[in-house]
This record gives C-alpha cells, sequence and structure tokens, in this order.
C-alpha cells in the first residue's frame, strides 16, 4: 500500500497535466489517510503481528494511549507527518486550480517521504521474535499527549505548502500580488496551529515536574520556537511586498526557509544530536534519511531562489512599512540568535544556558515590540502620546512600591504600551483579527514578567502531621496512602491549606515499565497558581515537597490562545470576504 | 569629485551605518555567549585533568549512576556517584530527583566542585532512553 501511495506521488510530480497531477494527488491522500487509519486500528486492537505495535503497547494500557503510541512511536509519527503533507496537497488541488507546479512540489515531498519510510522505517514491519512486549512511555501518559503533538504536526506540515507555493512561485516567476493571495490563508492556518501546538507544549511542561518550567529554552522547544518566528516575520512582509514589491528576495527566502528550519530541527532533536529532556521517538541511525530529505529541499529552494527575479518597485515605502521592517528584522535577529544556541552545542562539547537566550534576545524582542504600536499607528504618532505615559506610570509603580526587578518595568511598560495601541482597532471589524492576537501577545508578555518578578518557590522535608509557611499560608501534611490505579501503584500525600483547599500530589510507579513519575497537585485561583510535587527519600520514609507559587501564570497560556485565536479570525474573515 | 555623487554618498553612510549596527550586535551577543557557555565533561576528563575544575565555574557533567551509591545525607542531601567505566565522581544535590532517574540510568548533572572534591549539582537531568517505549 505505502508502495503504491509511492507510486501514485512519483505520477504527481513529473506528470504532464494538471488533470492526472490532481488526480494522484487525490488519490494518494485517500489512500495515505487508509493506511493510517490501519496503522490506528492495528495499535487500538493490540495487532502483535506488527513489529511496531507488539513494542509499544501494552495489555494494560488503557485505549487513548494506545491510540497515541500510533502517533508518538518514530514511523508511526512520520507516517501521520507524510499523509497531513498529502491531505494539505489535496486541499490545495481543490481550493486553487489549475497550479500543476506547486502540487508537483509538494508531491515531491511526500514521494521523498515515503520512499525514506519505505526502505528504512516501515510502519509494518512483521513481527521476527514473537516473545518481545513492551508498553509506551507512562511519562507520555497524559493528556496533553493527544492534543499537544498533533498540533505542532499539523502547524509544521502546514509550512510545507508554503514552501511549494514559494518553490512554484520563483521558478514561474509569478507577480507578488498572486504569490500573497495564493499563500495567505494557508500561512495563517499553518501559524495559527503551530502558535497552539507550541503553547500546549508549553502548558504541558510547565505542569510536568522535571521539564523546567513553561519555557526552558530546550533544544527542543527552540526548534519549535524558530519556526514560528520565521512565520512571523514572513506574515508581517506581506502587506509592505504586496504593495510595493521591495523586500522580494528576502521574503521569498522565509517562504521557502520556515518549512526547511521545521524539518531541520525535527532531524536535530530526533536524531539524538542534541541533548533533551522531553521525550520522544528518537532514532540515530535512521534519521540521516530526513538530513538527506532536507539537503534535497534546500536544494530546490536554493534552485528556485537563485532563479528568481527582481519584482518591480511599484512603490517607495511609507513610514508604517519601514517600522515594520525594522520590527521583523529585530525578530529575524532573534532568530539567529536562537539558532547559533541551538548548533554550537553540535560543534564544541559545550552547553548553553537559557540565561544566554534570554539575555542576547531580549534587547531585540524588545525593540521589536516596543515599535509594533508605532506600526500600527503610523503616521499619526500623536495618538500614541497619552498611551505612552500610562504605559510609563504603571511600569514606574513597582519602584513606588520599592520592588526593584530590572524586567518588572519594562514588562509592565511594554504590555500596556500594545494593549492600549491595539484597542483602538476595535472600531474596524476588519481589524479584529489583529487587535485579538496583539492583545493576546499583550496578555502574554504580562504573564512572562509576573512569573519572573514575584515567582516564589520552596523545598521542604516533611512527615505526616507536620506544618510550614508558605507565601503566608499554613500547609498541614495530614496523610500518606498507597492507592493503585489502572496500569500503576500511586503513592499519595495529602496537604491542606489553612482555608480549606486540599493538594494530592502523587509518585505513580508503573511495574509495566518499572519507572516512577511524578504528578504534581495544583490550585488554581483566579489566574494564579500553587504547584506541590514530592518525592520519597530512601532512609526514613520522609517527603521531599517542592512548592511553587507562581502569579499570573495561566495569562502566558490565555495570551497564547488569544494569539491563536486572533490569526484564525483573520483568516476566516478573509476568506468569507473573499466568497461574499 | 563625480565619484562622490549625492546618491552614492547617501548609501555610503547606509552601508556605515548597518555594518555599525552588525559589528556592534555580534559583539553583543558573543560578550553574552561567553558568560553563558558551559563546558560538558565525563568523570575520567575531570579525574585526569584537575585543572579543568575551575573554581566558581559552571560544568556538566554526564555518566551513568553508580548502583547502589544513591542515597539521602542527614541535611537532606542527595549524594551519588556518576561512573563513566574509568573513573567515578561523588554528586551532592537538593531537590528533588526527575522522573526518570534511577541506578544504573543515564544522567547529566550541572554544577560545581568545591574544596572538598564533592560536586554540587544546581541542577540533575535524567537522560531518557533512545527508543520512545519505555524501558525494560
Amino acid at each position: 500500500m505505502l508502495l503504491f501511495c509511492f507510486f501514485l506521488s512519483c505520477i504527481g510530480t513529473i506528470a504532464p497535466s494538471w488533470r492526472v497531477v490532481c488526480r494522484a494527488t487525490l488519490m494518494q491522500a485517500l489512500l495515505l489517510a487508509g493506511t493510517f487509519v490501519w496503522l490506528v486500528d492495528a495499535f487500538l486492537t493490540r495487532r502483535c503481528t506488527l513489529e511496531l505495535v507488539a513494542l509499544n503497547t501494552h495489555p494494560d494500557e488503557p485505549a487513548l494511549y494506545r491510540l497515541m503510541g500510533a502517533l508518538g512511536t518514530y514511523e508511526g509519527s512520520l507516517l501521520f507527518f507524510t499523509l497531513l503533507i498529502g491531505g494539505y496537497g489535496a486541499l490545495y488541488a481543490i481550493r486553487s486550480p489549475k497550479e500543476t507546479l506547486t502540487l508537483r512540489v509538494q508531491n515531491l515531498i511526500v514521494s521523498l517521504l515515503l520512499s525514506f519510510m519505505a526502505s528504512v522505517s516501515n510502519p509494518f514491519r512483521p513481527l521476527a521474535n514473537s516473545t518481545l512486549v513492551g508498553s509506551f512511555n507512562p511519562l507520555l501518559e497524559d493528556s496533553a499527549m493527544s492534543f499537544h503533538p498533533p498540533l505542532l504536526y499539523f502547524g509544521t506540515t502546514g509550512l510545507s505548502l508554503v514552501f511549494s507555493i514559494t518553490c512554484a512561485a520563483l521558478f514561474e516567476h509569478w507577480p507578488v500580488q498572486r504569490w500573497v493571495e495564493r499563500i495567505r490563508p494557508w500561512l495563517l492556518l499553518a501559524w495559527a496551529l503551530l502558535t497552539l501546538g507550541v503553547v500546549s507544549g508549553s502548558w504541558w511542561a510547565y505542569y510536568q515536574f522535571g521539564w523546567g518550567g513553561y519555557w526552558a529554552w530546550d533544544p527542543t522547544e527552540n526548534t519549535a520556537l524558530a519556526p514560528w518566528l520565521l512565520t512571523c516575520v514572513l506574515f508581517h512582509l506581506l502587506p509592505t511586498i504586496m504593495r510595493t514589491g521591495r523586500f522580494w528576495a528576502f521574503v521569498s527566502f522565509l517562504g521557502l526557509a520556515c518549512f526547511v528550519v521545521a524539518l531541520l530541527g525535527t532531524f536535530l532533536v530526533r536524531s539524538g544530536l542534541l541533548i533533551s529532556v522531553h521525550a520522544f521517538g528518537v532514532n540515530q541511525e535512521r534519521t540521516w534519511g530526513l538530513l538527506l530529505i532536507n539537503a534535497v529541499l534546500i536544494l530546490l529552494g536554493a534552485l528556485a531562489w537563485l532563479k528568481h527575479c527582481n519584482q518591480p518597485h511599484i512603490h517607495p515605502l511609507v513610514k508604517r512599512e519601514s517600522i515594520v521592517f525594522l520590527a521583523m528584522i529585530m525578530l529575524f535577529v532573534s532568530f539567529a540568535i536562537i539558532c547559533l544556541g541551538v548548533l554550537i552545542p553540535l560543534v564544541a562539547p559545550v552547553s548553553i544556558q537559557a540565561s544566554f537566550y534570554v539575555r542576547a534576545c531580549l534587547p531585540f524582542a524588545a525593540t521589536a515590540l516596543f515599535l509594533l504600536p508605532l506600526a500600527i499607528r503610523a503616521p499619526q504618532f500623536s495618538h500614541l502620546v497619552p498611551f505612552g505615559l500610562l504605559a510609563l506610570c504603571v511600569a514606574l509603580y513597582p519602584l513606588l512600591a520599592h520592588t526593584y526587578v530590572w524586567c518588572l518595568p519594562l514588562g509592565l511598560f511594554l504590555c500596556v504600551w500594545i494593549i492600549l495601541a491595539t484597542l483602538r482597532d476595535c472600531k474596524r471589524p476588519r481589524m479584529w483579527g489583529r487587535m485579538i492576537a496583539h492583545i493576546g501577545l499583550g496578555i502574554l508578555i504580562f504573564g512572562i514578567t509576573a512569573m519572573a518578578s514575584w515567582q516564589k518557590e520552596a523545598l521542604v522535608s516533611m512527615q505526616p502531621g507536620d506544618h510550614f509557611t508558605f507565601n503566608g499560608q499554613h500547609f498541614t501534611f495530614t496523610k500518606l496512602e498507597e492507592q493503585s490505579g489502572e496500569d500503576y501503584q500511586a503513592l499519595t500525600a495529602t496537604i491542606t491549606t489553612d482555608d480549606h483547599n486540599v493538594f494530592r500530589p502523587q509518585l505513580r510507579h508503573f511495574p509495566s515499565s518499572k519507572q516512577t513519575t511524578i504528578q504534581s497537585a495544583l490550585h488554581t485561583s483566579w489566574l494564579s497558581q500553587t504547584i506541590i510535587a514530592l518525592s520519597v527519600r530512601e532512609d526514613n520514609q520522609a517527603l521531599l515537597c517542592h512548592i511553587t507559587y507562581n502569579p499570573f501564570v495561566l495569562c502566558i497560556w490565555l495570551g497564547g490562545v488569544g494569539m491563536a485565536c486572533g490569526i484564525l479570525f483573520a483568516m476566516i474573515s478573509r476568506v468569507y470576504e473573499h466568497f461574499h | 569629485m563625480s565619484i562622490f555623487t549625492r546618491k552614492r554618498r547617501r548609501r555610503l553612510w547606509i552601508l556605515l551605518a548597518v555594518a555599525l549596527a552588525f559589528s556592534a550586535c555580534m559583539f553583543f551577543i558573543l560578550c553574552t555567549l561567553r558568560d553563558s557557555i558551559v563546558f560538558y565533561r565525563t568523570p575520567s576528563e575531570l579525574v585526569g585533568n584537575p585543572q579543568l575544575n575551575i573554581p566558581h565555574k559552571s560544568i556538566r557533567v554526564g555518566a551513568l549512576v553508580a548502583h547502589g551509591s544513591l542515597h539521602s545525607l542527614p541535611d537532606g542531601r542527595i549524594s551519588f556517584q556518576l561512573d563513566d567505566g574509568a573513573h567515578h565522581i561523588t554528586v551532592r544535590y537538593r531537590g528533588l530527583l526527575p522522573s526518570l532517574f534511577a541506578e544504573g540510568r543515564g544522567a547529566v548533572v550541572e554544577g560545581r566542585f568545591h574544596q572538598d572534591h564533592i560536586f554540587y549539582a544546581t541542577t540533575v537531568l535524567a537522560k531518557h532512553d533512545a527508543n520512545y517505549r519505555a524501558p525494560k
């Protein structure tokens, strides 16, 4: 079946006429979907004749996690990835007819992935040794597993279409307006899904103990942020290039680079070349195929890019466009810094501390954020003066309260400055998408600032009956009990506060894999959260308890989801306008 | 005189300004980078070369957690040994160990040596198995 798909994608790549290419694309997408459904079914029914299924499922495992096993394993995720790329191709074939070259490039990507899968990473390899019994990694037995990886896959694969359209535009010398019209909805869709994927990953890393909080500048996180930043830069330059035709070389480079960077990041973290705390299918030897595919795509992209002709400059830049361009250059520099930090450990036996990214990116990102209201309100800067003064007052307020954390005034200023300036858009319904996304950004900045300046944590060693005080609250460790769950044994502590909030952090032991995981307990009051995680000490059964107070932490995900909603709103409203 | 037309002079200034901004950015980024690089060592490298233990400079050490070496100290710290087959170092840490941390498995610690030749870790990371499925 895979071979047949491969055959179809080859036809889709080289066939001469539009009708054949289009039909091959649609058929191949359907066939890939059928193949994937078959694999999912094999996981759900635990059909152990397949090596992949036998090694990654366990009879005691709940059905949801078996389903996720199909997505989470190396071979399964690759099949899903290929299916999505084929699916995007099919959608594009239905929506924008007669664009043969775009579909050819898209089919080329599918055929490369399929040939890689068929040769070295076949998910349907039969089982040779029938005594093997495996299990799914218990660290990933979490509901977030069901939406975080699929969202990221949806976003990344959407960028493949951006790559294909840009390639076609460069090879066929499209007028730049046509390119912008074609690319805009797909770019927005991919960007929104990528945003949701990154935000959900950040949420998972936050409540899972030991993954370094909501953002730890881990290689995995950085390689997801890098294409996000590129997509952001690309999208913000679209209006400029649409009107003036300037920066075509840079913008088309971005269009090609988004997907290549995303795929390169996938290769880097999946090959095990970079040490990451996040668990997923890693495979040292076979992953080099991904690098090969990437090399082909880079070659194709480079060919297309070198062929590009200069677009005629229709109009000179206006103030707003120059400001946007400057801000986007700042974001591009942040992207370059992240790439530098990710790539250095590959060439030298060093690791880069998280503080590097914060300290190096902050001046550039802060400048870009400062320019945001200027760009929105240009050229009438006088409207901004009251907002600026108000934001300055808010920013200086913590100094009166004798809080001298340097990032607090900066963060408060930026968030008030951005939110106030974008709120003026509410009179123009066409701009609501932009408004929602930028207000989300402001809320996100507030959440990060609050976490950086007001977070508190403590480490307490205690036994049942003990009391302790943290952040002005009294906690009592009332009891410790053993329970058994679906496929694990749990040790549960009960900790109560004065106002009768109950925390039940757990230690779960999975006999099937001989692993112990820490399940933290959290209590939410408005937008702030208190989290308790625990571990047993070897000697006298006393517990070591890690407790953190995270002020306004929910703003981070509220803002992130707001950004994604704004982007989706912008896409849907434009498509709606198009049809009416 | 005719070489420096108004247009060319303007371009020259822009080029100079861009070059200046670029080098200033590079200087700033590289300075930040120099302060945040942490060297990655193995116990054998550290035991063989005492000059690698620069005081007050954070390093990362990666190896296997030795069997039978994990225990708690009276002051609440956790002590274990990292062994790469040839040499081992003693590590002390105060905090919760990550979910995948166990004797016989790989771990990466970040911290520094004190005068007593004991490594005081500020961060402990467990290296997960190279496969997606749970280790046996």
